[in-house]
């Protein structure tokens, strides 16, 4: 005797979580009726395997009739074949657009397009994330990316308005958005060691200062973009490394307020001139597309690599990354202050949090 | 609660006929009324004081009439041409047999043949109703059913007719012929049925039938209707003054001088035992509450059936059977002890596959053998559940191609008005084998091991009781015979009867065959639900009192392939046993984050869609319940059950003024029943008059004692009409101040309104403050994709939520936020994988309603104290 039809429809629709959170991962019917049986929920229950069969059918049959409602999530709040109370709502909503550490690293930066979906039966198999959530995953990036492209507003707002994701889920999300409309480079082995936190951080503070939104909070693409005039402006940086006079002040002044207070003086100090070129040269190519994308390579080679293998302390770098900073400040003939401050308060906080093993 | 009386062929006049039946039937004591003759009110001024009712209560229908074994057989060989009573007029004595033989014959008289007339003047009742307010129910006699096989294209030619009723005493009739078109054949049909409920009725010693349902099982050419529900006697006063057509007239002019009209009409009364009942009643009070209804209606000497009876466990005065099956849910005063349990009986039986009248033979043949054996197995698993009594008892027969299924569920409970069950006793025919010897009493063992099991789930653990005081329960060898007729006149000097055999203890199960071997074998297969789980088919659970809100409705549907081409009995019986055991499992399991909680109103229906299809269906709602306060001794169980009642019956009221009674206290009876003898006693003013010289001091009480009956009423025909509310909403105000109030925090909650959804009569924590009317909606929905849709079963699955959408929607669209009684009547699934179609029919249908949570209402009441009063003014108004 064999079920050919077996449902089970309450008026609130059922959620389980933990089968929720099968489907997501993107396991089979039978594989997930076996991770449950390896759960030890048989014995908590006493239910059958063929209860549990069951029950898992229906929930991914449940799961897979509210997918399409989850694609566009204020569809989910109005709709009204699934009662659903809020709280679930919410958890259906965050946990679909939640996504693997794993997997965003492989993604993030790339073009979301029909040939990165392709290339996800490779992702799938180097992070060992199923390839259905991998193309869960991807399509809610690039669903995500379509809508708020050409969005006015802030990027985390319009994210979170028309995906009601969380707040903290929103921000990875216009991270992933920055990332993929400005086609950072992620994947090297260099910047493998590099989170997605950490560039969803820098992401953060890029789009806080370096977009056109920072400035004027009425244009298009504000938050998606670089601002184009500020890139400009940073060949005026290039100042502070080519006047050979201003770059000896600018170290002196380094010099002499750090004097005493890093460990790593000496090293500095030979390196200062390195150093420096480095973090203005980064500013000054930033006009061209392909030195966009190699930002973060380059800030690893030009900068983090240099201190690493001098075993800065990360107290050091901060230490000296404020003092960088700030003596511009005292450089009489140096004019671009408020550009300076721009690029550099947001790199600097980029640089310390990239710093790291 | 769910008024089944949408059946396809049973659109039937019920609603329309208890006014007549009312008056007809209202022969007053000693004297008759002619139907259609006005009662004289002066004749009844006095009230209920007749010379009766002053005789020493002693409860016994066979004083005034001597209830004849061969009632029911006469009245089964009537059809509806020769009508009812005329069959037997003049065979027994008594004067009220006369009397009733005479007003059924005026009746009769009156009708001049038409099949219409004839069934306004019924003399039973029939409720499809399952509770009913406290007292109501003076005796439950048991459940009465009656079935019967017909051709459907055969109704211009004499079909088989196959009658039998499962009142343990089977009969079929003659052949029967109907040269009538086709739906007055079928209303015979029905008439017939009902006819012979009654009659089973009667041979209990009940006027009235309760938890009345009609049902049809259809295969091809061949149909099974069914019909069973409770026999009853339902106290007089409930019924004396006014009648439903009446009660409908007054909801729609709302003129309180009604009440006083209908009271002038007071002492009309219907029941043959109306002398004593007047008198009865003010005994009944006295008597512990909850045993009433289990006394015996019929007369204990010349018993229907046999039956053992012993003095009841709680009044000790009365005689109660040993079990009690009935259709309709727990009465709210009755006393349990412990919690109740969903019960089924499931039952297949293969039939060849024949033609028209060799398959209408085949089944009229195998039927009496399948309600036996249903029955056998409920009762047996009602003592293995160590339990005494069903409630909401709904057989369920469902033909087929090749099989006939049948599906029994009931809420076992342990009444505290009957005796303790006794155990098993597993009985082998070879008692020589020592292997098999050891079988048994191995078997024995479990049995007893799971009765035991089973009283601690339920905690069953009733009080001792030493056996002088409730007299033996073992009879004596002398009154094991059975009594001769002649005996059955003879006096007040009651002789202790038992007409089972042996002692109670020993029901005994002979194992004679592997039939039997699997009997007992399913017996002990059938898993308990897991700790914090409950199930019932009943409204609420026996036993738990202190519901949450948190309710979760949901329909379920399995379809299984009988894969077996060599079927047996054994194997069908196994896998329809399995399905359903599985089905319930799988309930258990889904609804498991809602421990502690019961699954309330457990509707099983069983269907043969194909061959080797067995298709079941199940509705319920699991509520939640608070497990800390579910310890509670049984007295407090009493007065919560009867708070509940009345709060029931405020949340089933259509008018808002249910307010008033708020203050009243949960026995609003006491003084409704002074001031209805106090209206009968000013009967002779005319209404307008007697509104002038209104006795303010008293008007509050009086105002009740109509609220009961409006309640009443509107119970009865809730679903009549909508439009009637509009009047009393006018008078009163502030009531609809209330409602706007409290209906705007639920609308702006969130972008989609929650809408409930129960199969109950009502919400736990909630007061329901409007019917918004009845949702019966019907959808059918076809696919060509079937494939691409997820197959069947993805199918379904998205019609089911999208009808429960709909008919959230539309209560919605009405301004409401909850559908209560909602059932689920029909869901017919055909597929055909081959074309990649499937289509689907289902019928739902409930009452959409407003309802407030009671935390939101205190917080209501406490800003306005003098809301209780403002009813009973707003009736002042009206009236002067």
């Amino acid at each position: 005797m064999t079920n050919e039809l077996d449902i089970f429809v309450g008026n609130t629709t059922l959620i389980d979580e933990d089968v929720y959170r099968l489907w997501l991962d993107g396991y089979s019917v039978s594989d997930a009726v076996g991770l449950r049986v390896r759960s030890g929920i048989l014995e908590q229950t006493g239910a059958t395997a063929g209860v549990l069969q069951s029950d898992t059918m229906d929930h991914y049959r449940t799961f897979h009739m509210l997918e399409r409602l989850l694609h566009t999530p204020p569809k989910l709040l109005h709709q009204l074949v699934f009662q659903i109370p809020p709280s679930r709502q919410a958890l259906l909503i965050e946990r679909y657009y939640a996504f693997d550490e794993a997997f965003v690293r492989e993604v993030l930066g790339k073009k979301l397009s029909k040939g990165t979906k392709k290339d996800l039966d490779d992702i799938s198999t180097k992070t060992g994330v199923t390839l259905k959530s991998c193309r869960r995953q991807f399509d809610n990036f690039k669903r995500v990316f379509k809508v708020v492209e050409e969005m006015r507003g802030s990027l985390a707002g319009n994210i979170q308005q028309h995906f009601l994701l969380s707040d903290r889920l929103a921000r990875d999300y216009a991270a992933v958005v920055f990332f993929a409309n400005n086609r950072f480079e992620t994947g090297k082995k260099k910047l493998q060691y590099l989170t997605f936190g950490d560039l969803a951080f820098c992401a953060e503070l890029m789009i806080q200062n370096w977009t056109p939104g920072a400035v004027d909070s009425q244009v298009d693409d504000m938050d998606v973009d670089l601002d184009k005039e500020f890139l400009q402006d940073l060949k005026e940086l290039k100042v502070l490394v080519a006047d050979k006079d201003l770059l000896d002040l600018h170290k002196s002044l380094v010099c002499t307020a750090l004097r005493g207070k890093l460990s790593v003086f000496p090293e500095m100090e030979a390196n200062f001139k390195n150093l420096s070129r480095g973090l203005v040269n980064i500013a000054s190519k930033l006009t061209h597309t392909k030195d966009v994308r190699d930002l973060f390579v380059d800030l690893v080679e030009k900068f983090i690599e240099p201190c690493r293998s001098d075993r800065w302390p990360l107290n050091d770098v901060r230490l000296f990354l404020n003092q960088y900073s700030a003596s511009v400040h005292s450089l009489d003939g140096f004019r671009h202050q408020a550009l300076w401050d721009r690029y550099m308060v947001t790199l600097r906080s980029c640089l310390l949090r990239m710093y790291h093993d | 609660m769910p008024l089944d009386s949408q059946q396809p062929n049973s659109h039937c006049y019920w609603l329309t006929t208890y006014s007549e039946l009312l008056c007809v039937c209202s022969h007053s004591h000693l004297h008759w009324i002619p139907f259609n003759e006005d009662p004289n009110p002066n004749t009844h001024s006095s009230g209920p004081s007749t010379p009766l009712k002053n005789q020493t209560y002693s409860f016994s229908p066979s004083k005034s009439y001597s209830r004849q074994s061969s009632s029911s057989d006469t009245d089964l060989s009537l059809t509806p041409k020769t009508g009812m009573g005329s069959g037997s007029a003049g065979k027994e004595g008594g004067p009220f047999k006369a009397l009733l033989r005479q007003q059924t014959q005026s009746a009769l008289e009156q009708r001049g043949g038409s099949p219409h007339r004839f069934c306004r003047n019924r003399e039973f009742p029939f409720f499809t109703l399952t509770a009913f307010p406290p007292g109501f129910l003076v005796h439950v006699g048991g459940v009465v059913s009656a079935r019967s096989v017909k051709l459907l294209d055969r109704i211009h030619n004499p079909a088989f007719v196959g009658i039998m009723g499962n009142t343990r005493s089977y009969k079929l009739l003659d052949w029967n012929s109907f040269n009538s078109d086709e739906p007055e054949t079928r209303d015979a049909w029905w008439a017939e049925i009902r006819q012979e409920i009654k009659s089973h009725a009667k041979a209990l010693g009940c006027h009235a039938v309760v938890g009345y349902s009609e049902s049809t099982s259809i295969c091809e050419e061949v149909c099974i209707l069914s019909a069973s529900g409770t026999a009853a006697v339902l106290n007089p006063r409930f019924l004396q003054d006014g009648t439903v057509e009446g009660c409908l007239e007054q909801r729609l002019s709302w003129q309180p001088g009604f009440f006083s009209i209908g009271s002038e009409k007071g002492e009309v009364d219907f029941f043959p035992q109306s002398q004593d009942s007047s008198s009865l009643l003010g005994q009944e009070e006295n008597l512990p509450a909850g045993c009433g209804f289990c006394h015996i209606p019929y007369d204990e000497l010349n018993m229907p059936f046999p039956a053992h009876l012993t003095y009841c466990y709680s009044c000790r005065k009365q005689k109660v059977p040993d079990v009690l099956f009935t259709t309709i849910d727990l009465p709210t005063d009755a006393t349990v002890i412990g919690k109740g349990c969903l019960i089924q009986a499931r039952l297949c039986r293969l039939k060849k596959k024949a033609q028209a009248e060799a398959n209408a033979t085949a089944i009229s043949n195998l039927l009496p053998f399948m309600e036996y054996e249903v029955h056998t197995q409920l009762m047996n698993k009602l003592k293995l559940k160590g339990m005494n009594a069903l409630f909401g008892l709904r057989i369920q027969i469902t033909v087929g191609e090749n099989m006939l299924m049948g599906l029994a569920s009931a809420t076992g409970v342990y009444l505290t008005a009957l005796p303790t069950p006794g155990g098993i006793q597993i009985a082998g025919k070879t008692p020589n084998d020592g292997s098999y010897e050891q079988h048994i009493s191995h078997m024995q063992k479990k049995i007893n091991d799971t009765i035991a099991k089973n009283k601690e789930l339920y905690e069953i653990n009733p009080p001792e009781i030493p056996e002088e005081i409730i007299g033996s329960p073992i009879p004596e060898p002398r009154q094991r015979s059975r009594l001769l007729r002649s005996q059955s006149e003879s006096s007040d000097e009651v002789i202790e009867l038992d007409l089972s055999h042996g002692k109670k203890d020993a029901f005994v199960l002979e194992i004679d065959d592997t039939d039997a071997m699997e009997d007992v074998h399913s017996l002990l297969t059938d898993v308990p639900p897991p700790s914090g789980f409950y199930s019932c088919n009943t409204e609420i659970m026996p036993g738990i009192n202190n519901w949450t809100s948190e309710i979760q409705m949901f329909t379920s549907v399995r379809v299984s392939r009988l894969s077996n081409i060599n079927l047996t009995n054994q194997t069908l019986n196994k896998n329809f046993n399995d399905l359903c055991e599985n089905l319930l499992k799988s309930l258990y399991f889904k609804l498991r984050s809602m421990i502690p909680c019961c699954l309330c109103h457990v509707n099983f229906t069983v269907s043969l869609p194909e061959d080797e299809l067995i298709q079941v269906t199940v509705t319920a709602v699991a509520i939640t319940f608070d497990k800390h306060q579910a310890v509670q001794t049984t007295k407090t169980h009493v007065e919560k059950s009867l708070q509940r009642a009345s709060t029931d019956n405020e949340e089933l009221l259509q008018f808002p003024l249910e307010l008033c009674t708020d203050s009243l206290g949960p026995h609003p009876f006491s003084p409704a029943k002074e001031h209805l003898e106090s209206a009968s006693s000013n009967s002779g003013i005319p209404a307008a008059q007697r509104a002038t010289s209104i006795d303010y001091s008293s008007f509050a009480d009086r105002c009740n004692s109509w609220i009961e009956l409006i309640k009443l009423k509107a119970q009865t025909i809730r679903r009549g009409s909508i439009k009637t509310t509009v009047s009393v909403e006018k008078a009163s105000p502030l009531t609809e101040g209330h409602f706007r109030q409290r209906s705007a925090p639920a609308c702006a909650n969130s972008t989609v309104g929650v809408v409930k959804m129960t199969p109950l009569s009502f919400i736990p924590g909630a007061k329901i403050t409007k019917y918004l009317g009845i949702i019966n909606m019907f959808f059918i929905r076809e696919t060509t994709s079937l494939r691409e849709e997820g197959g069947v079963s993805g199918f379904l699955h998205a019609f089911i939520a999208e009808v429960f959408a709909m008919v959230r929607a539309h209560v919605a669209a009405l301004g409401g936020n909850a559908v209560v009684s909602y059932i689920m009547k029909q869901c017919v699934f055909m597929e055909n994988p081959n074309k990649n179609q499937a289509q689907c029919l289902i019928n739902v249908s409930g009452d959409a309603v407003i309802f407030v949570r009671e935390s939101e209402l205190e917080i209501m009441s406490t800003q306005q104290p003098i809301a209780s009063c403002q009813p009973a003014c707003g009736g002042g108004e009206i009236a002067t």
